[in-house]
């Protein structure tokens, strides 16, 4: 990241220690960064920290996959076979713009609290997005790289490996941006109601109990969190797409 | 895949055949193919009878819209005829019948130059090892991409990747190459380099060409004969015997008297053809 990045966070972070230090903001709801900060080192030698992040994560990454690897296929398949498209699309269009958060309670209602709540919720979001964004993929392939293949009499099977894959990975990893911030809303909004343990559950618990220093750390976590995940995303993007370098087809 | 046939491919494989007698490489027996637009039936080719010679190298001109490109698609297998047939006569059935060089840019952007020239060659399970590298070596070298073999597509000229593609065509050692308007969206500098290439690479692998254009000059530079299309419903209006001998040189060619007179026949043909297509609109 280049210098001029960190400007804007560092200004803010000064002026808010400079406000909160002054007392010029109620430093029961916006605590100093210093405060914040201090809260963090301690609660970094905790075992519940870890347990939290832990959990969080494996609940997002399990869900994640459980979620991104059908959709892909979904989203290819319709891409592919009209037959396919004219079945499923009718279905993804109508359940895509209900909010998948409003399925939480019939979702514990079937998994109860346990972890595969967690993961159906985050999946159910991963899903559609992902379903989505792969058909979009396969549709926006130029039709000349399949006249090529054809042209040339290049089997079916290797036609989809070798043109329809690749030229939907773009939509792959569009999908795969957007599913990472969806599926950390779901997994948050999951865990404040239906968890014992997890980020989501230590914010929503520290506010129960006023202990607001530790729900900014929670906070704080999230949002690296989101950032380390989105930064991965873009990284396998970059490696597994060295052709969309520099800008696309 | 027959076993006689040997696995090598080498470069001049296929000699030359031009006699007449021998049996043409294509035939295309009274085609007509008919679109429906907007519930209308429009007729796009008429009754087209033409052939390509074994080892020929066709030029095919005629108004924007008269279905040369329909045409060509057809010889490719990506559209069929509504009636009347086509074929192509099939000497080695493992190599590709046909290799098209589109007009627009149709090189894979996931693909290496390389992996873009060895495409054909490797999804039709006829690599050989080095014997495959030699060829696709000897194109790229022609083609002037031996240097950027591990670019991606985004990485070059629009001239370049349209090298690329004549390249991937010829490295998939088709027995007969499409070319629709190859050239159509270069400058001249690289229009003028690429002719000469085309023309050198036709000559050294003896294989049948079919070469959509609307350049008069380049369907005489490069054509054994040209074929005139009629405005839409495309017919064959008249086939026309390029007699210049070769290796041609436009320039040269151009100072010749004979020149002037086919382009001048060539011209006639198509003018009038161009003013029917621009009536009807």
């Amino acid at each position: 990241m280049k210098y001029q990045s960190w400007i804007s966070p560092v200004i803010v972070l000064v002026v808010w220690q400079a406000v909160a230090s002054l007392g010029l903001v109620e430093t029961r709801f916006f605590p100093a960064p210093s405060a914040i900060f201090a809260k963090f080192a301690e609660m970094v030698m905790t075992e519940q920290f870890w347990l939290d992040l832990r959990v969080s994560v494996v609940r997002l990454m399990v869900g994640f996959v459980i979620g991104a690897v059908p959709g892909a296929a979904v989203g290819l398949l319709m891409g592919l076979s009209p037959l396919a498209e004219r079945m499923i699309s009718p279905l993804i269009s109508m359940l895509y713009p209900l909010p998948k958060i409003a399925l939480l309670p019939l979702i514990m209602l079937i998994f109860g609290l346990s972890e595969a709540s967690k993961y159906a919720i985050v999946a159910i979001g991963v899903f559609f997005i992902m379903a989505i964004n792969t058909y979009g993929g396969v549709q926006n392939i130029n039709k000349i790289y399949f006249d090529v293949a054809k042209n040339l009499k290049i089997p079916g099977w290797k036609v989809y490996l070798t043109v329809a894959l690749p030229g939907a990975l773009p939509g792959i990893f569009t999908g795969l941006r957007l599913a990472t911030g969806v599926a950390l809303i779901l997994l948050v909004s999951a865990e404040f109601v239906g968890a014992t343990e997890g980020l989501g559950f230590r914010i929503w618990w520290s506010w129960t109990v006023f202990w607001v220093e530790q729900m900014y750390v929670g906070l704080v976590i999230i949002a690296l969190l989101g950032f380390t995940f989105a930064s991965l995303v873009g990284l396998c993007e970059r490696t597994f797409l060295p052709w969309r370098r520099g800008g696309g087809n | 895949m027959p076993a006689e046939a040997s696995r090598t491919i080498p470069l001049d494989a296929t000699a030359r055949m031009t006699s007449p007698t021998a049996a043409p490489k294509v035939s295309i027996r009274d085609v007509c193919r008919t679109f429906s637009v907007n519930r209308q039936v429009f007729h796009a080719l008429a009754d087209i009878n033409l052939e390509i010679r074994a080892g020929e190298f066709l030029c095919l001109v005629g108004p924007s819209g008269c279905g040369k490109s329909t045409l060509l698609r057809m010889l490719g297998g990506l559209d069929q005829p509504s009636s009347g047939t086509v074929s192509v006569r099939v000497e080695d059935s493992r190599r590709p019948t046909s290799a098209i060089v589109f007009q627009q840019e149709s090189v894979f952007p996931w693909l290496t130059v390389e992996r873009n020239a060895t495409y054909a060659v490797r999804m039709l399970g006829l690599w050989n090892g080095a014997e495959s590298q030699r060829r696709v070596d000897y194109f790229l070298e022609r083609c002037g991409l031996s240097k950027f073999r591990d670019f991606y597509p985004h990485q070059l000229s629009g001239g370049m990747k349209q090298r690329l593609s004549i390249v991937r065509a010829f490295s998939a050692h088709p027995e007969l190459l499409l070319m629709d308007e190859p050239f159509a969206a270069l400058d001249e500098q690289n229009k003028l380099l690429l002719q000469q290439e085309v023309d050198r690479l036709w000559e050294d692998n003896k294989i049948s060409v079919l070469f959509i254009t609307h350049s008069l000059d380049e369907a005489i530079l490069l054509g054994d004969r040209v074929a005139v299309m009629s405005a839409a419903p495309g017919r064959i209006k008249e086939t026309i015997d390029i007699p210049f001998e070769r290796p041609r040189n436009l320039l040269t060619l151009k100072s010749t008297p004979e020149f002037g007179q086919l382009y001048g026949r060539l011209w006639d043909l198509l003018g009038e053809e161009v003013m029917a297509a621009r009536k009807d609109r």
